[in-house]
């Protein structure tokens, strides 16, 4: 037999080294295995000594999310405690393996080889990831990867086409002056080319020199390279202007994240949980097509977590700040004189105001500690006196049994003081290591000189002193110390955790050592019981005589006449002492005489209840009967600990006040990390159970696993215990996660398909869209899976956006982000910079609701007015996309819509049309004044500027548009014919100088139509001919005009 | 050193402000013949001469008071306006009686009536009971041996003498009547150390008698 079990042994041991486990159904098999050998009673001691290592380290792997290299040290009762809570797994966990779990102590080679198996470097990249503290932030992770790829620009098909077009807008095309109708048109051409050229300058004067430098962040390449101010718009500027924009646009998954933590442009919207959102959604997708997946979302956390923490850090500092600037404005306050008028009054009173509040946080803080304190004196007082009562029995009898073990309840190294007031934390330096009891002094920025002097070791003094403090080092400490007492304080557990399970341990050790003293001291015992009897007995009178008085409002004196009965009964426990043979026996004829009083003091009530129901609620009877019978020495301290509970909840309200009170801003960025902090971390633990050497599980395993009863279920609770160690996610639903994990680990797989040599651009944006999509399909899956358990509703699970509302609007968001992304990664960037515009634009104003910043803003401009003309040069492929693009710098055709659309515009206008009116002139020739007013109707073309507004845009049914165009040149002036008076005016002669025609005109512009109907006036020198001679003279004309609006550049529109 | 009642000073200095400046405006309104407002101007005098002494705010000991209670009604009183000045004289009364109890006779409270055991002592009693747990551990693993000290008359008189001693100890640090110290925790722990690792009943007994002295002279101290 002992052969057998020797080849059994070995043979586990073999199976165990060979079958290491890899992912999270090895370790499901392996836990099983080992938990069968544990109560397997044919398995010798070694075989289930070593099971029970083994179960004992899978289960702390996954109880243990944050341990990353062999434990030192387990703790196996409060990982027991622990596991026991988790219902899928605590039923294959049965009272004998329980104990032998709790019994066992690995030792630390077995530790090691177990640990080197389960704990597969796979799953320690994804921990390292998660929780290093010198992880890569996922801007260098995602610039390390950046860096590697070369960006190429893409060649343009002609690159003279580029060098032609940018001559184009230099050299403008000369002028053929033999043809009339050829100077006509050229002049007519020329006015408008020349005008769309020195836009095209303009525009690129205005971007290089003013926009680029405002959003130089995002251009790095086009601001170093186009900085001088001198600039010339030589041959290859466009093609340079291009590369650069090219190169930017490439970067800019990288340049925006950095931009949008920068204060100026965002630091306000990260306030917004939608917008903090979106920036961790948009950091995922940027990192998931340069690195895996599962990688992505450890990194991320780990990022999010440091952000948290310096939210966190950023929160104190901003109320010490506040706190030590009103202190100083208080004490600083002059001794009030009677000039001082009302308003200084308000000005003082409110700041007392916001003081109070955190002096309320401050007297918070000290009534805890009291608190704390009086609970530890309690403790500290019940241990003296039960080891005092020990002394006094074990004295009084000279033969006693072994009392209980004290160290087995209470030497455990959680319940000492110094844990509760945090002088034993093993990492001290979140609050520089200062214990609770300074906490009120922190918290006042100074520490009290006779406390001060208490603390008279080098040890101390080196903590408080070693490096300089100020009073606003000591309130930020002071702080910190606040925010995190309802934290982890001691190996994971609680403050409140740890004085429970003192308690509990504590009368654990009252009821051994009452057990102890039974055991020979009977006589004892029995006469205290006894005692106890007559106590009850008059009580139970009280009662009697209460419930008369009770119930004799409504009923009658021959109801309530069995009390007179039932009272004289109560009287005394005479017959039951004499009938008695021994002690014990009194006690129980009395309890039962007791007990035959109280049942028939029941059915009486019961009876009075129902004649008379409007006094059954809370009569002296119920009362008696709901009162503890019997409290303990250590059970008085259960309601001090519920007192403390209820002084940490006050203190949290009131720091949440103080924090809406003196930092809301920093708040909001605090609390916003946290629901992408559980999510990402939820994400990397799945992918966590899911990784083994060999890469990803099957889905074929899977799948047997999950149609396994038994495996399902304590797979599935293995994951959920490394769930639940993430904080405020609790309970998740098995079948939810079962269906989660399925889904995840099939497009996890699609991803997997080995990438040919040769890769072609389709297939790699297939690849890539299959990337992105699937870190937007996991996302948008935690988000809308019924996963976490409603805390309201037992049974009940519902997702994560119903249990944070900020986390609604996050699938539409991270599906624009995927849509820019892919755009840029492929390419096609008019469609990413458009993606981008609509993503920021959309969110901007949805988030702001009237707040903006100016940096902002201006970006945002920048891209609506810019956007198009950049990616458009990045994307030109031909000299016709370039002279296209140049020449849709100028305003489109159609343009003439907005001056009827938009409240107020300024733009270079000029109009096609016909005038009819009156014209005068005014000749002088040799001290002669020869004048002539005549009717004209004659071609109007006027350029100039114009500036319109909409009338009643708001209250008018339809609004009109007015527009009042200042000119400076008509070419229809040239036009202009007078045959009746050539004597004096000589005769017609078409000349360019005749379009010099300054004037003004009021325009009405009619509605949905290019026309126009104006008033106007013009005037300026006139041209003729006499004798072949040029002669010029003053003319003025006064018309009536109707023609074609014909917008050039739209300067402002509003 | 700040001020450890900076908060409260500030609050009283609010509240002299206010009353003067509403119990000036109400005389105006009023005249000065307003019996109301003249019975409470001694008091007024009287108290916020008090409270302006320096001295009286120079005490380390902080004044246990809730001075958020006299700022709310020092805001009801700046809140009052003229058709409600009548009001004024009692309101003024109330923040008096407020300062009278709360901050004066508060200040002037004997410590003994409020004790609240201080934390170092709390943190002596803590290594106190550690130690004293490591005593009976270490003995019983010497009756484990086959040495059961408590049958040794010669530490049965040392126990005894300990078991006052600790009595004492505990009373008087619990009622703050002896003000532990830093150093005094880091002693009892040691020996507390020093007991689980003796290696004979000698040395145990030796160190027994130092914690027995330790406390003793602590005791005398007081």
């Amino acid at each position: 037999m002992q052969y057998f079990r020797s080849i059994l042994y070995g043979l586990f041991c073999l199976l165990s080294s060979a079958l290491p486990a890899q992912n999270l159904l090895d370790d499901s098999r392996n836990l099983l295995s080992a938990l069968r050998t544990i109560q397997d009673a044919s398995a010798s001691p070694e075989q289930r000594d070593t099971a029970a290592q083994q179960a004992l380290l899978i289960l702390y792997l996954y109880d243990e999310p944050t341990q990353i290299e062999a434990p030192g040290h387990i703790d196996t009762r409060r990982l027991l405690d622990r596991i026991n809570k988790n219902p899928l797994i605590r039923g294959f966990i049965q009272s004998e393996q329980d104990n032998l779990l709790r019994e066992i102590a690995p030792e630390e080679a077995q530790r090691t080889s177990i640990w080197a198996q389960i704990q597969t470097p796979e799953r320690t990249r994804i921990s390292s990831l998660m929780y290093n503290e010198a992880a890569l932030s996922p801007l260098k992770y995602l610039s390390v990867q950046q860096a590697m790829r070369q960006s190429q620009l893409p060649p343009l098909q002609n690159s003279t086409a580029l060098r032609a077009a940018a001559d184009q807008v230099q050299r403008p095309p000369s002028l053929n002056a033999l043809n009339t109708e050829a100077i006509l048109q050229g002049l007519f051409e020329f006015i408008l080319e020349r005008a769309q050229q020195e836009v095209a300058i303009a525009f690129f004067e205005n971007l290089i020199d003013k926009k680029i430098p405002k959003v130089g962040n995002l251009f790095p390449n086009v601001k170093a390279q186009y900085s001088n101010p001198n600039i010339t718009y030589s041959q290859s500027f466009l093609e340079g202007l291009r590369e650069a924009f090219y190169l930017d646009i490439k970067n800019l998954n990288i340049t925006l994240p950095e931009l949008m933590l920068k204060d100026e442009y965002f630091g306000s919207l990260r306030q917004d949980p939608v917008f903090y959102n979106l920036l961790t959604v948009y950091t995922i997708f940027a990192l998931s097509h340069e690195a895996p997946v599962w990688e992505v979302f450890p990194v991320v956390h780990n990022d999010l977590y440091q952000t948290y923490q310096s939210a966190g850090r950023d929160l104190n500092d901003a109320l010490a700040l506040k706190a030590g600037a009103l202190e100083a404005s208080l004490a600083d306050h002059a001794t009030p004189t009677l000039s001082q008028g009302p308003i200084q009054n308000a000005t003082l009173l409110a700041r007392i105001d916001s003081m109070a509040t955190y002096e309320k946080v401050v007297t918070d803080a000290a009534q805890f500690i009291q608190q704390l304190n009086t609970i530890y004196l309690q403790l500290d007082n019940v241990e003296t006196q039960l080891e005092g009562r020990i002394s006094t029995v074990k004295s009084l009898f000279t033969e006693t049994p072994n009392s209980p073990d004290r160290t087995r309840y209470l030497a455990n190294p959680l319940y000492d003081y110094e844990v509760l007031i945090g002088n034993a934390a093993a990492d001290t330096d979140t609050a520089a290591g200062f214990d609770l009891n300074l906490l009120p002094q922190l918290l006042r920025g100074a520490f009290d000189p006779a406390v001060l002097s208490d603390y008279n070791t080098f040890k101390s003094y080196d903590k408080f002193f070693a490096t300089p403090r100020s009073s606003h080092n000591l309130r930020v400490s002071g702080l910190e110390l606040v925010r995190n007492l309802d934290g982890n304080w001691y190996n994971d557990l609680g403050i409140l955790d740890i004085l429970r399970r003192w308690q509990s341990d504590l009368s654990a050790y009252e009821s051994a050592i009452g057990e102890w003293q039974a055991s020979f001291d009977t006589m004892r015992v029995d006469s205290l019981e006894i005692l106890k009897t007559d106590v009850q007995r008059k009580t139970l009178l009280q009662v009697m005589d209460d419930t008369r008085t009770h119930w004799s409002q409504e009923a009658d004196e021959v109801e309530l006449q069995p009390l007179v009965i039932l009272k004289s009964i109560a009287g005394g426990f005479k017959k039951e002492d004499i009938s008695a043979i021994s002690s014990l026996d009194t006690l129980q004829r009395r309890r039962e005489k007791l007990f035959q009083i109280e049942q028939r003091l029941i059915q009486l009530e019961q009876r009075l209840a129902e004649a008379h129901p409007s006094l059954a609620m809370e009569s002296p009877l119920t009362k008696y009967l709901t009162a503890t019978p019997e409290i303990r020495l250590s059970d008085t301290i259960e309601g001090q600990i519920d007192l403390l509970e209820e002084r940490l909840q006050a203190l949290s309200r009131d720091l949440s006040l103080l924090d809406q009170k003196f930092a809301p801003q920093f708040k909001k960025a605090w609390v916003n990390t946290r629901p992408m902090l559980q999510l990402t971390e939820f994400t990397s633990h799945l992918f966590y159970a899911l990784q083994s050497p060999k890469g990803l599980m099957s889905l074929a395993t899977l799948d047997s696993a999950l149609y396994e009863p038994e495996l399902k279920q304590i797979s599935m609770g293995l994951l959920q215990q490394r769930m639940s160690r993430i904080k405020d996610v609790g309970v998740v639903s098995p079948d939810a996660i079962a269906q989660f994990t399925r889904l995840t680990l099939e497009d996890l797989l699609r991803l997997q398909n080995p990438k040919d040599s040769v890769e072609s651009d389709s297939l790699r944006k297939v690849r890539l869209f299959n990337s992105v999509s699937l870190s937007l399909q996991s996302l948008n899956r935690i988000l809308q899976f019924p996963l976490f358990a409603d805390p309201n509703k037992p049974q009940a699970f519902t997702p994560l956006v119903e249990r944070n509302k900020s986390l609604a609007l996050l699938p539409d968001i991270s599906e624009r982000c995927m849509n820019f992304l892919y755009y840029l990664e492929t390419g096609e960037n008019r469609t990413a910079i458009s993606s981008l515009l609509r993503l920021m634009t959309t969110l901007s104003s949805q988030i702001e609701k009237g707040k903006s910043s100016e940096e902002r803003s201006f970006m945002l401009r920048f891209f609506e007015e810019n956007g198009d003309f950049i990616a458009g040069l990045v994307d030109a492929r031909s000299k016709d996309q370039v002279e296209y693009l140049l020449k849709s710098l100028a305003d489109p055709p159609g343009s003439s819509r907005t001056k009827r659309t938009h409240a107020v515009t300024v733009g270079i206008n000029s109009y096609v049309g016909v005038s009819a009116g009156k014209e005068y002139w005014e000749r002088k020739p040799q001290d002669e004044n020869i004048q002539s007013n005549f009717n004209t109707l004659a071609p109007i073309m006027p350029i100039g500027f114009t500036f319109s507004k909409l009338f009643g845009a708001a209250s008018w049914k339809h609004p009109q548009s007015f527009s009042l165009h200042v000119s400076l040149l008509d070419l229809g002036a040239m036009m202009t014919a007078h045959q009746a008076s050539e004597e004096d005016f000589g005769t017609y002669k078409l000349t360019y100088k005749n379009m010099f025609k300054p004037g003004v005109q009021l325009h009405w512009n009619i509605q949905r139509s290019p026309f126009y109907l104006g008033l106007g006036w013009q005037t300026g020198a006139q041209f003729r001919v006499i004798e072949d001679k040029e002669i010029s003279f003053r003319s003025s004309r006064t018309f009536v005009a109707f023609g074609i609006d014909v917008p050039i550049k739209t300067l402002y529109q509003h | 050193m700040a001020n450890v009642n900076a908060f409260l000073q500030s609050i009283v200095k609010s509240a002299k402000l206010v009353c003067f400046e509403k119990f000036n405006l109400a005389k105006t309104a009023f005249g000065p013949a307003n019996a109301e407002l003249n019975a409470v101007k001694p008091d007024m005098d009287r108290i916020f001469l008090a409270l302006d002494k320096q001295d009286f705010w120079n005490s380390t000991k902080p004044i246990d008071t809730d001075g958020t209670i006299i700022a709310t009604q020092v805001i009801a009183l700046d809140n009052v306006q003229p058709p409600q000045f009548n009001e004024v004289a009692a309101k003024i009364r109330s923040i008096l009686t407020l300062l009278d109890t709360s901050v004066i006779k508060a200040a002037a409270k004997p410590l003994a009536l409020s004790i609240v055991t201080s934390g170092m002592n709390i943190r002596i009693l803590n290594a106190l009971r550690i130690t004293r747990q490591k005593i009976n551990i270490r003995l019983q693993k010497f009756v484990d041996a086959g040495q059961d000290l408590t049958q040794d008359e010669a530490f049965k008189v040392m126990q005894i003498r300990q078991e006052n001693l600790v009595k004492t100890y505990r009373e008087q640090l619990t009622a703050n009547q002896i003000n532990g110290k830093e150093e005094d925790v880091e002693i009892i722990q040691l020996l507390g150390n020093n007991h689980a690792m003796a290696a004979t009943s000698t040395i145990f007994k030796a160190h027994y008698n130092k914690l027995n002295n330790f406390i003793q002279d602590e005791l005398r101290q007081v």
